[in-house]
């Protein structure tokens, strides 16, 4: 590559993300030893949800909400379950890389029918056939437990000298996997791909007659998305220790939907923004955790309502930027207050 | 025989619930998440009339009291949701879907708070059964049959008789035609608001009469009414019906050979293939 | 001049209804073409149909002597065969020069022009040079930074041309290039789209301001109710009695 090409706008972008980034490691990994465990705990699980969200907006870019994101996690969770917990057992790692194809295969399968869909019927559809893949969990019980799922799954082996059967140890693993995950798509989003999906999504019609593989460049995001959610899914599978067919219910797809449309997603940290939101609520109503989805549901309505495109348009300094874009969207050919119309 | 007798009864259940959630998409152009709430407040409405008047009352009194109280309140509900929501929304439907996704959870919520979770069985309003041509009927699920048949012809005549009626399917078919022959879009939209709210809340009377209530009835039964609108077709009412009927025959014949528990799965299935073959569904227009 | 383009006895029904019916023609090479008829008599169905965008019923297009049977508009466009819509597509949230890098889509991440098609147009090392000289030559150069959605009408529809132009057609298909446009830039682009021919590029255009296409084009079909009336040199469609009779009237009934 020459030195032009490294020093690219794009790349430039990148590297200024990844300084950003190098600044906030230290914060992060210095953070579990002024936690409370159960507050380690709360990270963790934050950790691998920021990952779930962030594939989830790779999802929202080329214009589909997907309701499928979770039970396609779950993929990843079963795979890494059912494999680490045989005769003879398979280590972790291997399903941790196991786990996001089979999630990333399940994606290709359906691609087809539900990326015929736009809009509602894209969500509906892929809502039918995570419930589908969710009914496969339960009623296939002979290889995933049934509705009592799998119990006992054993914590990774020790890389780099880090015990992860301590929640400190998983933390580290579960934040490096979200920091990853976060550059990885960052630098996609940056490159000639990320564009031409975004242009797919913006006039698909168009795009076609531009010469682009429209399809290819849906379906490319979509399975991607789900990838990263069986990255995020051999985590989250694995810290409970236990998973069942109940792990992956609308309540999380729900909270994961919810994250991106209080966040917003026009910018790339927007959704991770409204899952912090979503989870400080979560944890403010800890003894009311009944009344929690409630708010969730409020929230969602009320930033609908009431903003031009969530918390990221709410944070000074960023509002005007994300607000000229939003004007530009609304009232135009494909002005929605969520992508897709 | 009695195959048949649950093939009716399952796919006129899934004709109610789905065809007010058709209504509504096919004028409004969005999808109303909560219409499964909407539903399970009709069900709660019924254990609250059997509660409060059984025994006072006879029973097809108290199954009308209902039907009419569940749709008043949740017809109701549909305006305002129309008034605060949709109508403030109009030009982002897809920003509306995701609002009464939020809603559902809101309305679910708020049930479990004041009533409670558990799911409750409403006892029999016309208890017994007939015995005909080798056939168990449930007299409750005549009933249920009975008042759902008569729903539907009443919708049909709201629809093609009454002159508020015949606006809002001109509107579903050509909305700026319509507003250029005079038709009120709010007075439209309110309406078919209230109607499809409405129908919601009475299918789920019907229902609970049969099955146990419970604040999460809803959301098991949406997904269902889902695949139904996309098989049948976009913001296709006749569609949908035709829909209902295909699932309630594949879902009861499932059943009755042991294989009940495969019905969520089959039905998906079946609307991906439908999706990838049709994707504007049975009878659905192209948008 | 070889054939172009190439329509078969081409038909196309939606139910019972024939939308078009036995259409042959052949374009040749550097040819503009220009395609009328009243409204409604399938022109843009015809586009759709050469353009991959619709199945044809029955009959075959070739392009370059190649049937384009089965094959989707972005293999299409990748061939050379290039459209653009009726109702104006652009990226609306995309800058001019943003609309045209994107419709680069084919030829950029490559040095130069080492994809399937060369094209007609003046190659550039990069696709930014390319964007700025098609920008130029369309005359967009100053709005170059404007949000599209923001340009009058018909400046998008001008727009809509150079990211055609930016896909590298041998052949562009035009529907209604000039609707939209004043009297002063009618002439101007009507002027361009003539001008496209100095580079090989040959022209199909639907088109329902008359004049401007008796004027642009070598050779125009005139079609009514889906079907061919007449095909031949402006003068000749001209005095066609059925092309009279089903469209043009009296002379001064011409679209001004």
């Amino acid at each position: 590559m020459t030195r032009a090409a490294l020093l690219s706008p794009v790349n430039k972008r990148f590297i200024k993300a990844c300084s950003g980034t190098a600044l906030v490691v230290p914060l992060l990994v210095g953070l579990p030893h002024i936690l409370s465990p159960y507050w380690q705990s709360v990270s963790v699980l934050f950790a691998i949800n920021v990952t779930l969200v962030l594939g989830y907006r790779l999802i929202t870019t080329m214009g589909g909400w997907s309701f499928a994101h979770v039970s396609t996690m779950g993929l990843g969770a079963y795979t890494m379950a059912i494999l680490t917990t045989l005769e003879n057992p398979w280590s972790f790692w291997i399903t941790f890389f196991l786990g996001p194809l089979v999630a990333g295969v399940f994606a290709l399968l359906i691609a087809y029918p539900v990326l015929r869909t736009r809009h509602y019927y894209f969500f509906l559809s892929t809502f039918a056939a995570g419930e589908a893949l969710r009914q496969c969990y339960v009623q296939f019980s002979g290889i995933t437990g049934g509705t009592y799922g799998i119990a006992f799954v054993p914590r990774p082996e020790s890389i780099l000298g880090i015990d992860f059967k301590t929640t400190t140890g998983f933390y580290y693993l579960a934040m490096a996997l979200a920091v990853s995950t976060g550059l990885a798509l960052y630098r996609f989003e940056l490159s000639r791909y990320g564009a031409t999906i975004k242009a797919v999504a913006a006039n698909e019609e168009l795009s076609e007659s531009n010469g682009i593989n429209t399809w290819a460049y849906r379906t490319l995001p979509f399975v991607l998305g789900s990838v990263v959610a069986g990255f995020a899914g051999t985590l989250y599978g694995n810290f409970n220790g236990i998973i069942g067919p109940s792990d992956f219910t609308a309540y999380l797809m729900f909270k994961l939907v919810a994250a991106a449309i209080v966040g917003g997603v026009v910018t790339f940290y927007g959704p991770v923004l409204g899952l912090l939101f979503l989870t400080a609520l979560e944890e403010i109503f800890r003894d009311y955790t009944d009344w929690v989805p409630l708010f969730w549901g409020f929230s969602v309505i009320l930033a609908l309502l009431f903003t031009k495109g969530g918390l990221e348009s709410v944070v000074p300094g960023i509002a005007a930027r994300v607000r000229s874009v939003r004007a530009e969207r609304d009232g135009g050919q494909s002005g929605q207050k969520l992508e897709g119309s | 025989m009695q195959i048949v007798a649950n093939i009716v009864f399952l796919s006129t259940f899934y004709v109610s619930f789905a065809v007010g959630l058709a209504l509504v998409f096919g004028v409004m152009r969005t999808i109303n998440f909560s219409h499964g709430e909407f539903y399970m407040l009709g069900g709660y409405a019924l254990w609250l009339t059997v509660g409060l008047l059984s025994g006072s009352l006879p029973g097809a009194l108290i199954l009308i009291i209902a039907l009419v109280v569940g749709a008043g309140v949740v017809g109701t509900l549909g305006i305002l949701l129309q008034l605060s929501i949709f109508h403030r929304l109009r030009e982002h439907p897809f920003s509306i879907f995701m609002a009464t996704l939020g809603l559902s959870y809101v309305l679910q919520v708020s049930v479990v708070q004041t009533i409670g979770p558990m799911g409750r069985s409403i006892p029999s309003v016309f208890p017994g059964f007939v015995f005909f041509e080798g056939m168990i009927l449930p007299i409750q699920r005549l009933a249920v049959f009975g008042f759902t048949v008569a729903m539907m012809g009443g919708l049909w005549f709201f629809l093609m008789r009454t002159n508020i009626g015949r606006a809002v399917r001109a509107s579903a078919q050509n909305k700026t035609g319509a507003i250029l022959q005079g038709v009120s879009m709010n007075k439209v939209a309110l309406t078919t608001m209230f109607v499809g709210s409405a129908l919601a809340a009475m299918s789920g009377v019907l229902m609970s009469s049969v099955l146990p209530v419970s604040p999460f009835m809803g959301g098991d039964a949406i997904w269902r009414a889902f695949i139904i609108i996309i098989v049948g077709g976009i913001g296709s009412l006749s569609g949908a019906v035709v829909a209902a009927f295909m699932f309630g025959t594949i879902d009861t014949l499932l059943t009755s050979f042991g294989a009940g528990k495969f019905t969520a799965m089959v039905d998906a299935l079946i609307m991906l293939l439908a999706l990838s073959f049709m994707p504007n569904g049975i009878l659905g227009s192209r948008e | 001049m070889a054939t172009i383009l190439e329509l078969n006895d081409i038909a196309k029904r939606f139910g019972k209804l024939d939308a078009v019916k036995n259409i042959s023609l052949e374009i040749a090479e550097g040819e503009i073409r220009g395609l009328i008829g009243p409204n409604g008599s399938g022109k843009t169905t015809i586009f759709h149909l050469i353009s991959g965008f619709e199945k044809l019923t029955s009959g075959t297009v070739r392009f370059q002597g190649k049937s384009l049977k089965g094959k989707r508009p972005h293999q299409i466009a990748k061939l050379g065969l290039v459209r653009t819509f009726q109702l104006t597509s652009i990226y609306r949230e995309m800058t001019v020069r943003e609309n045209v890098m994107t419709g680069h889509h084919l030829y950029s991440g490559r040095r130069g022009a080492s994809a399937s098609t060369s094209g007609k147009l003046p190659l550039f090392e990069t696709t930014e040079e390319s964007a700025a000289w098609i920008l130029e030559f369309m005359n967009l150069t100053e709005d170059a930074d404007k949000l599209a959605r923001l340009l009058p009408a018909g400046m998008q529809r001008v727009l809509s041309i150079a990211t055609a132009l930016a896909v590298r057609p041998e052949m562009l298909l035009l529907d209604e290039p000039l609707a939209g446009l004043d009297p002063t830039e009618k002439a101007r682009i009507s002027q361009k789209i003539k001008s496209l021919r100095d580079y090989g590029i040959t022209i199909l255009l639907v088109e329902h301001d008359v004049r401007s296409v008796l004027s642009i084009c070598d050779r125009i079909t005139v079609i009514n109710f889906g079907q061919k009336i007449a095909e031949g040199t402006a003068d000749e469609v001209t005095s066609d009695p059925e092309v009279i009779e089903a469209y043009l009237g009296r002379p001064a009934d011409y679209d001004a």
